[in-house]
């Protein structure tokens, strides 16, 4: 599809939010789109994109620089048309009964939060974790909203652990966890579902060559053999990846 | 009417455009992205005797105009493809070229052996250039004698077409097509990826887990078509050109220096409708140029 750009905005200071046209209503939070940013071959792949929101005919992103593709993706101005595949991967998949979620995410891995929250009405605790104050670039409020940075010019100094473990649903056996960013934070929340016995998912990112399967370039450890991130993931169930 | 018919040895392809193995999975993944008719022929993922799972992440990254992959091979197993995955494709009734590879010639022929019985497959490809595994028949494509061996002996068991794929990690990639048709080859493919390499300056460590991976996409393209078209001066059978095809000025490309058919690889990951694309423009374009029959086109280069 082949949509036009509705809006490019700041997310604070090292993202951007994208809107553009999407007339279909068929994405679930925690699934991605691929997009390409240029008709030339160089970059050459399309970028995995997470959905931070889907609705009234438009979809949204949430871009950080991080290379050549996203620095163009990200000068992308309003009007301009964009080349978008998708959307892809399973989603989260939260049970029915449970009322809160612990939403743990860091970075740019607050995008499928933001989607979430907007098509669920539980009660979201987000801990929101970055290495410093410009890597915090959340403006939409969950219901409860916990911040770390490393360097400690935001909330807690520390890791977005440190806080998920001092909040009291920790303890909470009936509590369900998601969480989304870098491997190494997901991999240490994934040690504290096992060991605190709760229930979650983990959205996992992996450099992709396609989206849909067929490079074999993201493929990830699990206690069920290998998986593709982006077929079989990107959520996966917390206590079964092969880290 | 333009005919846009080819032939590789036995088999009748309804035109030249076709899909590299390694970058359309088993076809299925694409059955709702193209219509698999419409193309030539898909070629799997490469097919082992027994499954396999390749090796450890990261395993591809991105180059300008390009990517790196290691994949190493990673697929489901002659079994699993024979029970899940052909039924499916069968449905599709899209032409079937089945890649495979070996350790060693016993592994080959009883692959060959194995693809040769199963309906549904319409060719065979050997894969003796796979950069990316220690055993993967690397060593059957850098040796010619080695090669015409194993194609003689791979031939002896099949009667579908086989197509041998080369390396182009090669000093001179001629006495290698050579070899293919001397051990009785019906075709060649050409070119596997160049073996390459990309380092993340900032954390000082290869992109590629293993260091170094097959470079693939656009920015092979010239190398691939000064190897085809080394082939194609070499021998007789019919080669099929391969390497960072994006559009149909490049295919005319490794058709005009020789190739009958070519193969599209990389760009499926980016534009997975590509191999129908480019098959409707040939189409259009022969039309527009007078072009009655595609084969008129193979190694129309003129050199003054």
């Amino acid at each position: 599809m082949k949509p036009k750009i509705l809006r490019n905005v700041p997310m604070g200071k090292r993202y951007r939010m994208i809107d553009f046209e999407w007339p279909d209503d068929n994405a679930q939070p925690g699934q991605f789109v691929m997009i390409r940013v240029t008709d030339s071959v160089d970059p050459l792949l399309r970028r995995p994109m997470s959905i931070a929101g889907l609705a009234n005919g438009r979809m949204s992103i949430v871009c950080a620089v991080l290379g050549k593709g996203t620095a163009i993706l990200s000068e992308k101005s309003e009007g301009d048309f964009l080349d978008v595949t998708g959307p892809y991967g399973v989603g989260f998949n939260p049970p029915e009964s449970e009322t809160a979620l612990l939403c743990v995410m860091g970075g740019v891995g607050t995008a499928p939060f933001l989607f979430l929250k907007s098509r669920s009405n539980k009660k979201i605790i987000a801990f929101y974790g970055a290495a410093d104050k410009d890597g915090l670039g959340i403006q939409t409020k969950f219901d409860e909203m916990h911040f770390s940075t490393v360097d400690g010019s935001v909330g807690t100094k520390g890791l977005v652990t440190d806080i998920l473990l001092a909040h009291p649903e920790i303890k909470n056996k009936n509590a369900f966890l998601l969480a989304c960013g870098p491997k190494g934070m997901l991999k240490a929340v994934d040690q504290i579902c096992v060991r605190e016995k709760i229930q979650g998912e983990l959205s996992l990112e992996e450099r992709m060559g396609c989206g849909f399967g067929v490079c074999l370039g993201c493929m990830v450890e699990t206690d069920e053999g290998n998986k593709r991130v982006c077929v079989e993931g990107p959520v996966f169930k917390a206590g079964t990846v092969k880290w | 009417m333009v005919n846009l018919k080819v032939r590789i040895g036995s088999l009748e392809l309804s035109n030249p455009i076709m899909s590299a193995s390694g970058t359309f999975g088993y076809g299925l993944e694409f059955a709702d992205k193209l219509d698999l008719k419409k193309i030539g022929a898909f070629v799997t993922k490469g097919l082992s005797l027994k499954k396999r799972l390749g090796n450890q992440m990261p395993r591809i990254c991105e180059t300008p105009a390009g990517m790196i992959n290691s994949i190493g091979l990673e697929n489901v197993g002659m079994d699993a493809f024979e029970t899940e995955k052909l039924p499916l494709i069968h449905k599709t009734g899209a032409v079937v070229m089945a890649n495979f590879f070996g350790e060693t010639e016993e592994e080959y022929v009883e692959s060959a052996r194995r693809l040769e019985a199963m309906d549904g497959v319409h060719a065979l490809e050997m894969n003796v250039s796979c950069p990316n595994v220690e055993k993967g028949g690397i060593e059957f494509g850098s040796d010619p004698a080695f090669l015409e061996k194993l194609t003689k002996a791979v031939k002896k068991v099949v009667k579908k077409p086989l197509i041998v794929k080369l390396s182009p990690n090669v000093a001179d990639i001629r006495p290698f097509a050579s070899a293919v048709e001397n051990g009785g080859g019906d075709a060649i493919s050409a070119i596997n990826t160049l073996k390459g390499m990309s380092i993340d300056v900032k954390s000082r460590t290869p992109k590629i887990k293993r260091v170094f991976g097959g470079l693939s996409g656009p920015a092979i393209k010239p190398v691939a078509l000064r190897m085809v078209y080394e082939c194609c001066n070499t021998v007789k059978i019919p080669v099929i050109g391969i390497g960072g095809i994006a559009s149909l000025n490049d295919a005319l490309e490794f058709l005009m220096a020789g190739a009958t058919a070519v193969q599209i690889g990389t760009m499926n990951f980016v534009e997975p409708e590509i191999c129908q694309r480019i098959a409707g423009e040939l189409s259009a374009w022969c039309v527009a140029e007078g072009v009655s029959d595609i084969t008129t086109v193979t190694g129309s280069l003129k050199i003054a």
